[in-house]
């Protein structure tokens, strides 16, 4: 986990896909009247967002890569949490 | 076979895929500075025996032994903290960053920073280090993949298929490169049907067949294999060539 963080350029890429998925699953909960989420709405968003980008990464390899650098697959999940749950907070 | 102990051993591995049988009983072992290649037809099992060790695929049965240790749910980012590396078919890159930033966050993980322009000038890779692995070709890639396990320095080295699809020209660079790792003592798994570049390499022959595997020993003795010349290597290579 730690040496994502040293890892700048992936860090940010990481928290860059969570903001993203976070509006889009946002606009999708919007389509489906959801504007204004509970507290368990919300915790949902929040990790349907950093499963996005777990499942995203997954399918396009980059665990291997990350898993090379002693990274584990969970670590990237835990990368795109940080907007989603500022922005929910924002929001509430 | 070496005396020493092996940094790295499966055995009795099968696995199925719905009702095709892939693995029957396949071993293998992995010993300090030498290149055993996993050699087999497309389906034999060389890459599900590759990704069992590694942990992208579960087996059903069989064992895997890392630096003496028994690995019940082998793991790669924890073995890779072991000194295990692995570069899958067609790479170990993302899609994310360019070349040079895959060679930097290597060596900035694994203290390797002044192995990158080592490992650079060895592979030839000034021209594309500005440019991400989407856009360069398989053999740029193997290349690049080559020179992270170069500034990684891992202690086991497992590789699918790195001269497949390749030019003539990376083919030597790789070949160049794994006997550079093999001189500073890392084992080495390679697998592929490149028997010209894999016997360059290869100090062990491993033959997949039939869901089992069977140890052949150097290129020499491969080449003299009846059975396996008969039946993998084919007529050209019957007649010496």
């Amino acid at each position: 986990m730690i040496r994502l963080l040293r890892l700048g350029p992936f860090r940010n890429a990481f928290l860059a896909r969570g903001l993203i998925a976070w509006v889009g699953i946002r606009v999708l909960a919007a389509g489906v009247e959801i504007t204004s989420p509970n507290l368990l709405q919300q915790i949902w968003i929040v990790g349907l967002a950093a499963a996005v980008v777990y499942l995203d990464a997954r399918r396009r390899d980059e665990d291997l890569f990350l898993g090379n650098l002693g990274i584990p697959r969970f670590a990237i999940g835990v990368n795109a949490l940080p907007f989603p749950i500022l922005m929910e907070i924002v929001l509430r | 076979m070496t005396g020493e102990h092996p940094i790295l051993e499966a055995d009795g591995l099968g696995k199925s895929f719905g009702r095709q049988v892939v693995l029957k009983s396949a071993a293998f072992s992995v010993h300090r500075g030498r290149v055993t290649a996993l050699m087999g037809r497309n389906g034999a099992g060389k890459t599900t025996m590759l990704r069992i060790v590694v942990g992208r695929v579960r087996p059903e049965w069989g064992r895997i032994v890392y630096n003496g240790r028994f690995i019940e749910r082998p793991i790669l980012w924890k073995l890779a903290q072991e000194g295990l590396m692995y570069v899958a078919q067609g790479s170990a890159l993302t899609g994310l960053f360019t070349v040079r930033h895959h060679l930097e966050s290597v060596g900035q993980i694994y203290d390797g920073r002044g192995r990158v322009e080592e490992a650079i000038e060895q592979l030839r890779l000034g021209e594309v280090l500005g440019r991400r692995p989407p856009d360069i070709s398989g053999g740029e890639k193997q290349r690049v993949s080559l020179a992270l396990a170069m500034i990684r320095d891992p202690e086991c080295l497992l590789m699918d298929e790195p001269f497949a699809g390749v030019a003539p020209l990376d083919r030597s660079l790789i070949r160049e490169g794994l006997r550079a790792l093999r001189g500073r003592g890392a084992a080495i798994l390679v697998t592929g049907h490149d028997v010209d570049d894999l016997f360059a390499v290869s100090d062990e022959i491993i033959w997949v067949t039939a869901g089992t595997t069977h140890w052949i020993g150097g290129p020499q003795e491969a080449r003299a294999h009846h059975q396996f010349r008969r039946e993998y290597l084919g007529p050209r290579r019957m007649q010496g060539g």
